[in-house]
Parts: structure tokens; C-alpha cells; sequence
């Protein structure tokens, strides 16, 4: 490579990384737990669940739906949120229709015996408190897009990385940590080897995080189009009155869409439904068909079926990069898996660091740098 | 090492690896059981190799 161009591409390496680095610690760091999200709330705040003899007795959608009705009698239902995992439904209540999300309520039941259970701390707490810094850098909406171009920054500063990695190498063999007792050399070498086995990984952590800042624009970009369209022949009618059985509703969506199941249900007149649907969102049992959530809306006072249809592209792509982001998709294995890599990555970022303070000593070094350690006598 | 290595001297392992590093990505997002393996044994290996190169194959 040129000269000049290797300089360009080491400024560019430089500077992108000097930008986000702090803001990659904080990630990194708020991220390790949020790998271990299910577990931690298993432990903490899920209380064990008691043995059922049968599960014949399980009360209706319908009934849990009424129950959290009794509970809060001026509010109104949001959303119904039904747990794989666990045998939990949710129902999200809020002051109307149109209250923001996390003004209101959210209401966990057993759905086996139709008990209530505690809910999760929301605005506190641990988890919360990581979300906060992970998600928002505390500042809401304009924090997630600001650590989305900090994301961008870290993607540049990877390839950049890649690039300015060959000419460190030319005379070293891959994976090459040089016994010195020159500690730039030697974090300057575990630095290229622990970026270059991550790089990918990296990336794609990085990307699917970048794609991730953009949920909400997104979400909104597909209610204005697809969802629109989807209930166009109902444009400016009143929000639903009598709304109908919850549960038909579910088997009707079962119906349309065989082999899948309800994993969220809007309610009319939110920006997942329309005044006059609910909106019942299914997903598959396995695999990819997990990830990716399919809508079908059902008329809420009749209870008919209007309509259905695969997500876009991109909001196929935000889907899977929830999961890709953090690493919560193939068992537990894979996100200790996954919390060794960030290590690895607080490691990448440390080091890079440390070469950016002692950089005028390796400017000074520099020949000693592309040479194995045969000199390093000389250099000592 | 005396002679400089050439691109594909310097890229063939980190090729490699990137290459493993997409398959255990993605396999264990498009099913499960043995997929989900394949996505332990080719992340994991990543862990391995940092770990072999930073405390035994050092030159």
C-alpha cells in the first residue's frame, strides 16, 4: 500500500476510534448484562412457579383481560403481551387509548391460574438503570440516535482497522504476541490480534446495534405505510365500542396463520392497530420464523378477519438484529459465548487506547514495530 | 519470518475465521439443536484462538 493512502487510512482508524471510544466502554460494559437479561429476571424478580396438577382449568384471555380490568377501573387496554418462556400474560393499561406506552401499566398474570404477579420494576432498578445507558445514553430518543452514530464511527474504525492491519504483518505470522519487554509492542501486537480474530463479530454486533437505534423510526415508517394500507377501508371510523371475545380473535389469527402463535396484541386505537382492529402479532415456533413477526388484524366489534402480510425487508432486518445484536438466541452457551467476545472487545478498545497515549514513542519506534523480536535488544 | 508476506499470506487465517465467524453467527439464528452447536463451536473457537495466541504460540 502507498504511503500516503496508509496514512489516510491510519488517520481514519485514529480519529474514528478516539471519537466513539468512550461511548463503546459504556456500551460494552451496560451490555454485559443485558446478554443475561432472561436469567437475571428469572432470578430476581420472577417469582418460582408453583406446580399446576392441570393445566385444563386455565383461565381465558378473555377472563385475565377482565381481571386486569377490575384492577384499574378508569384505565383502558393498551396491549396483551403472551410469554413463551414463561406461563406469564401481560396486560398494559393506560390512562386512553392514545397515552404513550411507558406512561402506563403493565399487569403480569399466571396464565394457568389467572393469579396476578408482581410486576417488574419499570423506571428502576437494575436492568432498567442498564437499558437507560445501553439503549438511551439517559437522554430518551436523541441518546439512542446519538449512540447510532457512535455505531457508525465503530463500523468505520473496524474496516479502517482491517485495513491498517496488513502492514503490521508483513513480517509476522498471524496471531503472532511478540515475548517483549517493550509493553508497546506487546499490546500493540495482542491489540491487532484479539481486532482481527473479533472483526467480524465485531461488525456485526455493531451493525445489528446501528440498525437497532432505528426501531422507533422504523415501527413509525411502517405504521404510516403497510398498516395504513392494511386497514385503508376503515380510514376515519370511530374507535370500536363493543369489542368482541380476545380469544376468538386468537383463533381466528391461528386460523390465517397456521403453525403460528400470538406473541403481542394491540388494541384499537393504538399505533399498532386502528380504532376499529386489534392488531394480533404472531410468530413462528422455530427457527428464523421466531424472530420475525407477522401482523393480522382482526375486527375488533365483529371479530372478522381484514387482513395480513409479511413485514418488509427492513423491518425483517430489525427483527433479526435484535437477537444478533444480543446474542440471546442459541441457548445459554452462546451468550457466556457472547459476554467473552464483549470482554474481548473492552480489550480491543483498552488496548487501542493505551497505543493512542504512547503514540509518540511509537512514531519514534516505528522501524522496531515491523520487525519481529530479534531487535528487541536493541530496543530495550 | 524473513520474506514479506503477501495479502493473501497476511488474510488467509483472519478469511478464515471471518468466514467461520458469519456461519456460527447466523446458524444458530436459523434453527436449533445442531445449529445451535455450530454457533458454540465456531464463536467459541474465536475465544480459543485468542487465548492459544496470547499465552502459547507467542513467538
Amino acid at each position: 500500500m502507498k504511503n500516503r493512502s496508509l496514512y489516510i487510512w491510519n488517520g481514519i482508524h485514529k480519529w474514528t476510534s478516539l471519537i466513539c471510544t468512550l461511548f463503546l466502554f459504556v456500551l460494552c460494559i451496560t451490555g454485559l448484562p443485558l446478554i443475561f437479561r432472561e436469567e437475571i429476571e428469572q432470578f430476581f424478580y420472577i417469582p418460582p412457579f408453583e406446580e399446576v396438577a392441570t393445566e385444563a382449568s386455565a383461565p381465558t384471555v378473555d377472563e385475565i383481560i377482565a381481571s386486569a380490568k377490575a384492577e384499574r377501573l378508569n384505565d383502558v387496554v393498551q396491549f396483551v403481551f403472551l410469554e413463551e418462556e414463561f406461563p406469564i400474560i401481560s396486560v398494559a393499561m393506560a390512562a386512553t387509548e392514545a397515552t404513550p406506552f411507558e406512561e402506563g401499566h403493565i399487569q403480569p398474570f399466571d396464565s394457568r391460574t389467572g393469579e396476578m404477579i408482581t410486576p417488574l420494576p419499570t423506571n428502576k432498578g437494575f436492568l432498567f438503570w442498564m437499558e437507560e445507558a445501553h439503549i438511551r445514553f439517559f437522554m430518551g430518543f436523541p441518546g439512542t440516535l446519538f449512540l447510532g452514530v457512535m455505531g457508525i464511527l465503530f463500523l468505520v474504525s473496524i474496516v479502517s482497522g482491517v485495513v491498517v492491519y496488513a502492514p503490521f504483518m508483513r513480517n509476522l505470522r498471524f496471531a503472532t504476541v511478540r515475548k517483549t519487554h517493550n509493553p508497546r509492542i506487546k499490546w500493540l501486537d495482542l491489540h491487532n490480534m484479539t481486532g482481527i480474530v473479533t472483526a467480524t463479530w465485531l461488525f456485526v454486533v455493531g451493525a445489528t446495534g446501528v440498525l437497532n437505534t432505528l426501531d422507533i423510526p422504523i415501527a413509525g415508517l411502517w405504521q404510516a405505510t403497510e398498516l395504513k394500507e392494511m386497514v385503508a377501508e376503515f380510514e376515519g371510523a370511530p374507535l370500536a365500542v363493543n369489542l368482541s371475545s380476545i380469544d376468538n380473535a386468537i383463533a381466528k389469527a391461528k386460523e390465517i396463520s397456521p403453525g403460528m402463535r400470538p406473541y403481542s396484541i394491540a388494541f384499537p386505537g393504538n399505533n399498532f392497530s386502528s380504532p376499529q382492529h386489534y392488531g394480533i402479532y404472531m410468530v413462528g415456533n422455530t427457527g428464523l420464523t421466531k424472530h420475525l413477526i407477522k401482523p393480522v388484524l382482526i375486527e375488533a366489534e365483529t371479530g372478522e378477519f381484514t387482513a395480513t402480510r409479511d413485514v418488509p425487508v427492513l423491518v425483517k432486518a430489525l427483527f433479526l438484529s435484535r437477537p444478533l445484536h444480543f446474542g440471546d438466541y442459541a441457548g445459554l452457551p452462546l451468550k457466556l459465548i457472547w459476554a467473552l467476545l464483549d470482554i474481548v472487545a473492552i480489550l480491543v478498545l483498552g488496548s487501542g487506547v493505551y497505543l493512542w497515549l504512547k503514540r509518540r514513542k511509537l512514531n519514534i519506534n516505528k522501524s522496531d514495530l515491523f520487525r519481529n523480536n530479534s531487535h528487541e535488544k536493541q530496543t530495550n | 519470518m524473513k520474506n514479506k508476506q503477501t495479502k493473501w499470506g497476511i488474510f488467509r487465517w483472519p478469511f478464515l475465521l471471518s468466514v467461520t465467524s458469519l456461519t456460527g453467527l447466523i446458524s444458530g439464528l436459523t434453527g436449533t439443536g445442531v445449529l445451535d452447536v455450530v454457533s458454540w463451536v465456531t464463536l467459541g473457537g474465536l475465544i480459543i484462538v485468542i487465548t492459544l495466541s496470547a499465552f502459547l504460540f507467542s513467538t
